[in-house]
């Protein structure tokens, strides 16, 4: 009696155990209307997640970035057309994250970082490959498994938990990298490529001493995927689109809107490695530079106001048209004494930049006290 | 200033709801009620809504299992809110002089009125059912503004009656580990005993032409509520409509 | 019960006597006096009794107690609407930035680096900048900024900051509400707080300790 009860007791616990062995992933655009009842919640939170970004103004709003790379994402997986939503995510953190129902975002400072198109593939093929094999699926199914049966009850509450906001396990990392990179190669991109998007990622991560999971840093860690990418392409030829032009087009303003976006987080450190960097710095507009300048003066470390000083005078000469230099040009030489070039270039800065521009009053003033 | 003052819940707001819980009960204890009423209600003859519309209902329901996995459930959440609906109509129906009207179909720029709206209710009824300032016990006067005057001109009704809840249900592997948490060595292997469900709902009735929140009552239970039973969200509706309008009850209690 | 014991109780217990957290400002308590600002309140507001005298920041991951001296008041419950006052000293003006002020520090580079504070502290990227002007606060060269953030319901709130640097430190004045219905109806209360601002002797004196109960927090 007593063994029946406990029995009778574990089955309770147990009940409602799906293995993992039982996901299979999705075929195509017409399988995703075929999902379990509790695969259906699982796409439930994730709309509710879409509502709330949306809701909550953290979309990018830029209809033609969007477009390209929603065009992107339809060349590597034609057969979902349709099914798989990319998204521009209106945050510099270096992260793309999937939901369970085929919610791709991708965020700006990402979307800044990469150098083209089969750079840009890789990421998306990746993220997409979480939705196909369903690993939000298998890691709630293994989530409720391990925690049915734990003494603490970890809770495992989130949609963040299950899906690849934070990063899944490794193996699930694993296998999304290997998916999508078959696709990268099948819609013709250089696979060469692939293993660059990391290499950069890998730079910041260490320069910066970031431990939080950036864009799966953790799982597994960036210099194993890139050694395991690299290992990949050396069976394949060189060749194949990378699309640098097209992508440098419709992302170009994006870059500088994430340096200015960078400096207003406080992330001047990335600020400087990017624009230090003479690779990475040809990407970018030649008024990054007063981002560069504008850096320095947060860091203001020994000979940063020096240094600053030297990136506004470039910005002045390489984006003669670009107001915000003119300001800060005009802060450097009020501090120094040096009224009459302070005058000039706070002139210079209301003469460019927009009537309703946010430090016009500021300037304004300046101007009135140098006199 | 504690943090986050940019979200409302600092160290002293934090402070402020610690207090509550301390204040609320001996509130209820001194004759409190568990409603609250807009102040303009307690003049003499006060004009007490005649048509009312209930918009979407908002209940969610969330299973959650023995090991703490929290899933709403989409199914479950559209029948909760259906049994809510129909027990807030029949409750309508029995209030002397009050009749309801059919809520009208929000889309495009009007849904993302509806919605802001909807979201400052919330705020405003989670704050106000929780203040433990006594003087806005006595001059109860919130509100979300004029912001859905149009709904009364589309319907014709006076105020709005606006609903939402919680229903926490605990799936069969949970309610075996609370048995067995409760049971001496038993309990070191599966760990103490889970919270089971509970369930709460939230009821406001707004004056559509002014905003105003004419009156408010929760009602909270613990246990196998189940508020996708039409029964069982009669009972819960049913309480809280117990106290309404509750102006003599509540001017007794609050104002001296 | 025993004297020994009964006597050490009632000491106690007179001792465990506060003054209430929150006050209701009414005509005869309409000045907040603090130690380094005072200010008219709004009527039907209520306020802390006394300015809170340390917080916790999160800096780097690691909980930190810091000085400050701030002041909350609200008319409707701090979730919905909330006025804040709050001095911090120069040294931990910025902390999550850690970033100090000094004298000379423009209003212009103050209020861009509160903005980022704010950002950072908060986790609240989305946080958009609508407008920044320069403004006089009890004579000080200060900033006014007007900031948006969207909560995760889709509520659009409003923050309202005025501040000033000066070798005491930074000062701010700070509004928040929800754009629908709230902000517009208690804006004007607001503006009349900050025009009686008054910055005080106290200030210049030098800071407290942080109470060593406080201390226990971190």
């Amino acid at each position: 009696m007593k063994r029946l009860l406990w029995l009778s007791f574990l089955s309770l616990l147990a009940s409602g155990c799906a293995t993992t062995g039982d996901v299979t992933a999705f075929k195509d655009a017409n399988d995703t209307s075929n999902i379990q009842e509790s695969e259906g919640r699982l796409w439930h939170e994730a709309r509710s997640y879409d509502t709330t970004i949306e809701r909550s103004g953290q979309i990018y709003e830029d209809p033609r970035a969007t477009a390209y790379l929603q065009g992107v994402m339809d060349r590597l997986y034609p057969e979902f057309k349709g099914k798989i939503h990319v998204h521009l995510y209106d945050s510099t953190q270096l992260n793309a994250f999937a939901l369970p129902n085929g919610s791709v975002y991708f965020n700006i400072g990402l979307l800044a970082r990469i150098g083209n198109e089969a750079q840009l593939a890789a990421v998306l093929g990746h993220e997409a490959a979480h939705f196909i094999e369903k690993h939000s699926f298998r890691e709630r199914v293994s989530a409720k498994n391990a925690s049915a049966f734990a003494v603490s009850g970890i809770p495992f509450a989130s949609l963040a938990a299950v899906s690849s906001i934070t990063g899944f396990s490794r193996d699930l990392e694993r296998e999304a990298d290997m998916k999508g990179y078959a696709r990268l190669v099948k819609a013709g991109y250089d696979p060469h490529e692939a293993h660059k998007a990391f290499e950069q990622l890998a730079k910041e991560v260490k320069a910066l001493g970031i431990e939080e999971p950036y864009f799966f840093s953790s799982h597994p860690r960036l210099v194993e995927r890139i050694d395991a990418f690299k290992e990949l392409a050396a069976k394949q030829k060189s060749g194949g689109r990378v699309g640098m032009e097209d992508y440098n087009r419709v992302v170009q303003p994006i870059r500088l809107e994430a340096l200015r976006k960078d400096l207003g987080q406080d992330r001047y450190k990335s600020v400087i490695l990017v624009m230090e960097d003479s690779n990475l710095r040809s990407y970018y507009p030649a008024a990054g530079y007063y981002y560069l300048g504008e850096a320095y003066i947060r860091r203001d470390e020994k000979n940063d106001s020096q240094k600053a000083l030297q990136a506004f005078q470039t910005a002045e000469k390489l984006a003669p048209n670009f107001a915000p230099t003119y300001k800060s040009l005009g802060m450097h030489y009020m501090k120094a004494g040096n009224k009459v070039r302070a005058r000039e270039s706070f002139n210079r800065y209301l003469t460019l930049a927009s009537k309703d521009a946010g430090d016009r009053a500021y300037v304004q003033q300046y101007i009135s006290s140098l006199k | 200033m504690g943090a986050n003052w940019i979200t409302g819940l600092g160290r002293s707001a934090a402070l402020s709801l610690s207090l509550l819980v301390a204040v609320f009960p001996l509130a209820v204890q001194a004759g409190g009620t568990p409603h609250w009423v807009h102040y303009k209600w307690l003049a003499s003859n006060p004009t007490l809504p005649k048509k009312v519309v209930v918009l979407p209902i908002d209940i969610k329901v969330v299973e959650m299992t023995a090991g703490d996995v929290e899933e709403t459930v989409p199914d479950w959440s559209k029948e909760a809110s259906r049994s809510v609906f129909k027990a807030v109509s029949a409750a309508i129906a029995r209030q002397p002089g009050m009749k309801e009207v059919t809520a009208p179909q929000f889309s495009g720029a009007s849904a993302a009125n509806f919605d802001e709206h909807l979201a400052l209710y919330k705020l405003v009824v989670n704050t106000a059912v929780r203040i433990p300032w006594e003087h806005k016990a006595r001059r109860f006067d919130y509100g979300i503004g004029s912001g859905l005057r149009a709904v009364a001109e589309q319907t014709g009704a006076d105020a709005a009656i606006m609903v939402y809840g919680r229903d926490y249900a605990s799936t069969a592997g949970r309610k075996a580990r609370a048995v067995a948490g409760n049971i001496p060595i038993v309990n070191i292997f599966t760990g103490p005993a889970p919270k089971l469900g509970s369930s709460f709902i939230r009821v406001g009735v707004v004056d559509l032409r002014t905003g105003d929140l004419l009156w408010v009552n929760s009602e909270y239970r613990d246990g196998s509520t189940n508020l996708r039973d039409p029964s069982d969200a009669a009972k819960m509706v049913d309480a809280v409509f117990d106290w309404y309008p509750g102006i003599e009850k509540y001017r007794a209690a609050y104002v001296k | 019960m025993k004297k020994t014991f009964v006597l050490p109780l009632l000491a106690l217990a007179g001792g465990c006597a506060q003054a209430p957290y929150w006050t209701l400002t009414d005509d005869a308590n309409r000045v907040l006096k603090s130690t380094s600002f005072e200010m008219t309140m709004p009527a039907g507001w209520t306020r802390t009794t006394t300015a809170d005298t340390w917080e916790q920041v999160k800096v780097d991951d690691k909980q930190q107690t810091l000085l400050l001296e701030a002041v909350t008041a609200s008319r409707d419950g701090v979730a919905i609407q909330a006025i804040t006052v709050t001095r911090r000293y120069a040294d931990t003006a910025f902390p999550t930035l850690k970033k100090k002020t000094n004298a000379n520090m423009q209003p212009i580079e103050a209020a861009d680096l509160y903005v980022s504070e704010l950002r950072k502290r908060y986790g609240l990227e989305r946080l958009r900048v609508v407008s920044n002007k320069p403004t006089q606060i009890n004579g000080h060269h200060g900033f006014e900024l007007v900031m948006e953030f969207k909560n995760d319901d889709g509520l659009r709130i409003r923050i309202v900051s005025n501040g000033f640097v000066d070798k005491t430190g930074f000062y701010t004045i700070n509004y928040r509400a929800p754009v629908l219905y709230y902000f517009d109806r208690d804006y004007a209360d607001y503006t009349k707080l900050v025009r009686s601002f008054r910055q005080s002797k106290g200030a210049f004196d030098p800071p407290p300790e942080i109470p060593g109960w406080a201390k226990l927090f971190t």
